[in-house]
C-alpha cells in the first residue's frame, strides 16, 4: 500500500484543526484581551520504526497550536474600570483554582467595593485585593490605583519567561505552567492605559485569507489522497489482471 | 470540522447580543438617566489534545501543545455609569445628580426602587413624583400655594408660599449610592432595584460622602454617543459576518471530503 496516502491525510486532518483554531479566533473577535491560536505544521517521521534505507521516506505533518501573544489594537471606552495593558505582561485574578492571569481589562467592583473581573474573581494588587470604597477611580499608567484622592493600591502585572508554557483556559485566563512560574514587574516598568481595552489581536482580512487558504488546502490533500487511491486501484484491478 | 461548525455558531450568537445591546443603546439615546451597556466577551472552553509542557521522550518535553478553544461567550452586559449630559430644561422639578448617587423611590407594591432620571412632577396630592408617579421616598410635599420651589445643591427644597417673602423649608432629598452601582437590576422605565451584587444603599446628603450634588433645573441625558455606538454596531456586523463565513469553510471542507472516492 502506498505510504503517500497516510501523508495526505495527515495533512488533511491538520486543516481540520487549523480551521477549528481559526473559527476559534475569528468568534472571538470582540473578545477583549483575547489572543489567537496559531497551527504551525511540521513534517515529522511517520512512526518510530526506521523505514529500510532504500524506502522514499513520507513524513506526516503534525500541528501544534501556538499563542500569538502579540499586542491587541488600544480602543478607547472612557470607562474608568477599563484598563489595557500596552507593555508586557499580565494581569492576575484570584479564582477558586487559583492565580491566573489574563490581558483582559474589563474590570468592575464587585459588592464588597473590591475590584474584580466581571465574574467577581478579584484582580490582583502588589498587596491582596484592591478594596476601592468610593470613586473616582484613578488608574495612573503605572499600575497605581487611586479612589477619591487616596492612593489604595497598585495593580500586580507578572510576566512569564516561557509563554508556551501557559495552559489556556476559558474566560480569557491563562494558568501558568508549575515549572515557568510568573515574576512580578517593576511597577517602573509597567504601561497601562485607564479607560481603554485591548482588542483581540486578530485581523478579519487575515482570517479571511486563511479560511480560504485552509479550506482549498483540504481540498488538495483530499484529492491526492484519492489519486494515490486510483493508483493502488489501477495497480490492483488492471496491471494486475490476468 | 463539526467542531468549527460550532464554534463559528457561539460567535454568530455572541454578535448577535452585541447588536441587540447596541440597538437598546441607541434606542435610548435621549431617555434621561439612561446608563449605556456593554457586552463584554469570554473565550469558552479549549480542548486540550496535548498538554504544552508534557513529556515528548523520557528526556524531553513537547514545547508547545495542542489547545483548541471552542469559541465564545457573553461574560457580562456591563452598565457603564458615566456622568450623561446636562440639558437645561429651567423646570424646577428637574434635578440632575453630578456624580454619584441615585434618586430613591416608592413603588406603588411598597419596595424601593432607584433612578437617575430626576424629571420629576407633582401629583394631585401635591406630592413629588416620577412621570410613572412614585414618590420619592422619603416623601416631599409641596403646599398648595407655592409660588416657587427651590432645590439646593445639597437637596434641600424650600418654597416661598404666596405672601411671604422668605422661603420656608418642606424636605430634603436625599441620594443613595451602591459599591457597585453596575450590579443594580434594571427594571425598565428607568428603574433599578438593590441586588446581593450591587450591595445595599448608603443613603446620605447629596455633596456629602462621596454623593454627589443636585442641580436644579436640569436634566442628565442619556450618556450614549452615537458615534461610539455606530463604530461598535459596525465592527460587530463585520465580526458577524466573518464568523458565517467560518461556517460557509466548515461545510466546504465537509462538502469536499464527502465527494471524495464517490
Amino acid at each position: 500500500m502506498d505510504a503517500g496516502i497516510f501523508s495526505a491525510m495527515s495533512g488533511s486532518l491538520a486543516a481540520q484543526t487549523r480551521l477549528d483554531a481559526l473559527a476559534n479566533n475569528l468568534a472571538n473577535a470582540n473578545t477583549s484581551g483575547f489572543k489567537a491560536e496559531r497551527v504551525l505544521q511540521r513534517a515529522e517521521p511517520a512512526g518510530d520504526i526506521a523505514p529500510p534505507p532504500t524506502a522514499v521516506k513520507t513524513p506526516v505533518t503534525r500541528e501544534h497550536v501556538l499563542t500569538d501573544f502579540s499586542q491587541g489594537a488600544v480602543s478607547q471606552t472612557g470607562n474608568p474600570l477599563d484598563v489595557a495593558l500596552t507593555g508586557e505582561g499580565f494581569f492576575v485574578v484570584k479564582t477558586e483554582q487559583g492565580e491566573r492571569l489574563t490581558r483582559s481589562g474589563s474590570f468592575t467592583i464587585d459588592s464588597a467595593g473590591y475590584l474584580a473581573a466581571s465574574d467577581g474573581s478579584r484582580i490582583q494588587g502588589t498587596s491582596g485585593d484592591i478594596n476601592i470604597p468610593r470613586g473616582p477611580v484613578v488608574i495612573g499608567t503605572d499600575g497605581s490605583v487611586r479612589a477619591d484622592e487616596q492612593r489604595v493600591g497598585q495593580l500586580r502585572i507578572v510576566r512569564v519567561e516561557d509563554t508556551a508554557k501557559l495552559i489556556r483556559e476559558s474566560g480569557t485566563r491563562f494558568a501558568p505552567a508549575a515549572d515557568a512560574p510568573p515574576v512580578d514587574v517593576a511597577p517602573s516598568s509597567v504601561k497601562v492605559i485607564q479607560g481603554a481595552t485591548e482588542a483581540a489581536n486578530i485581523s478579519p482580512v487575515e482570517g479571511l485569507v486563511q479560511l480560504i487558504e485552509t479550506v482549498r488546502g483540504f481540498e488538495t490533500y483530499m484529492r491526492a489522497a484519492e489519486r494515490l487511491d486510483q493508483i493502488t486501484s489501477k495497480a490492483i484491478n488492471d496491471v494486475g489482471r490476468v | 470540522m463539526i467542531r468549527a461548525l460550532y464554534t463559528a455558531a457561539t460567535g454568530l450568537e455572541a454578535q448577535q447580543l452585541n447588536i441587540d445591546v447596541i440597538a437598546n443603546n441607541l434606542a435610548n439615546v435621549s431617555t434621561s438617566g439612561f446608563k449605556k451597556s456593554r457586552a463584554d466577551f469570554q473565550d469558552l472552553l479549549y480542548q486540550t489534545t496535548r498538554e504544552p509542557g508534557g513529556p515528548a521522550t523520557s528526556t524531553t518535553q513537547t514545547s508547545t501543545g495542542i489547545q483548541v478553544g471552542l469559541g465564545v461567550r457573553p461574560a457580562a452586559v456591563q452598565r457603564i455609569n458615566l456622568q450623561g449630559d446636562f440639558n437645561q430644561t429651567t423646570n424646577p422639578l428637574d434635578i440632575a445628580i453630578g456624580g454619584d448617587g441615585y434618586f430613591q423611590l416608592t413603588l406603588p407594591d411598597g419596595s424601593t426602587a432607584f433612578t437617575r432620571a430626576g424629571a420629576f412632577k407633582l401629583d394631585s396630592t401635591g406630592s413629588v413624583v416620577t412621570s410613572s408617579g412614585d414618590p420619592l421616598s422619603p416623601q416631599i410635599n409641596i403646599p398648595d400655594g407655592s409660588e416657587s420651589i427651590s432645590i439646593g445643591d445639597d437637596g434641600t427644597v424650600s418654597v416661598t408660599l404666596a405672601g411671604q417673602s422668605a422661603p420656608s423649608q418642606v424636605g430634603q432629598i436625599q441620594t443613595a449610592r451602591f459599591a457597585n452601582p453596575s450590579g443594580l437590576r434594571a427594571e425598565g422605565a428607568n428603574i433599578f432595584k438593590e441586588t446581593d451584587s450591587s450591595g445595599p444603599p448608603q443613603l446620605g446628603t447629596p455633596g456629602q460622602d462621596g454623593l454627589g450634588q443636585l442641580t436644579q433645573g436640569f436634566l442628565e441625558g442619556s450618556n450614549v454617543s452615537v458615534v461610539e455606538e455606530l463604530v461598535a454596531m459596525i465592527s460587530g456586523q463585520r465580526a458577524y459576518e466573518i464568523n458565517s463565513r467560518a461556517i460557509s469553510a466548515a461545510d466546504e471542507m465537509l462538502r469536499t471530503a464527502a465527494s471524495i472516492g464517490r
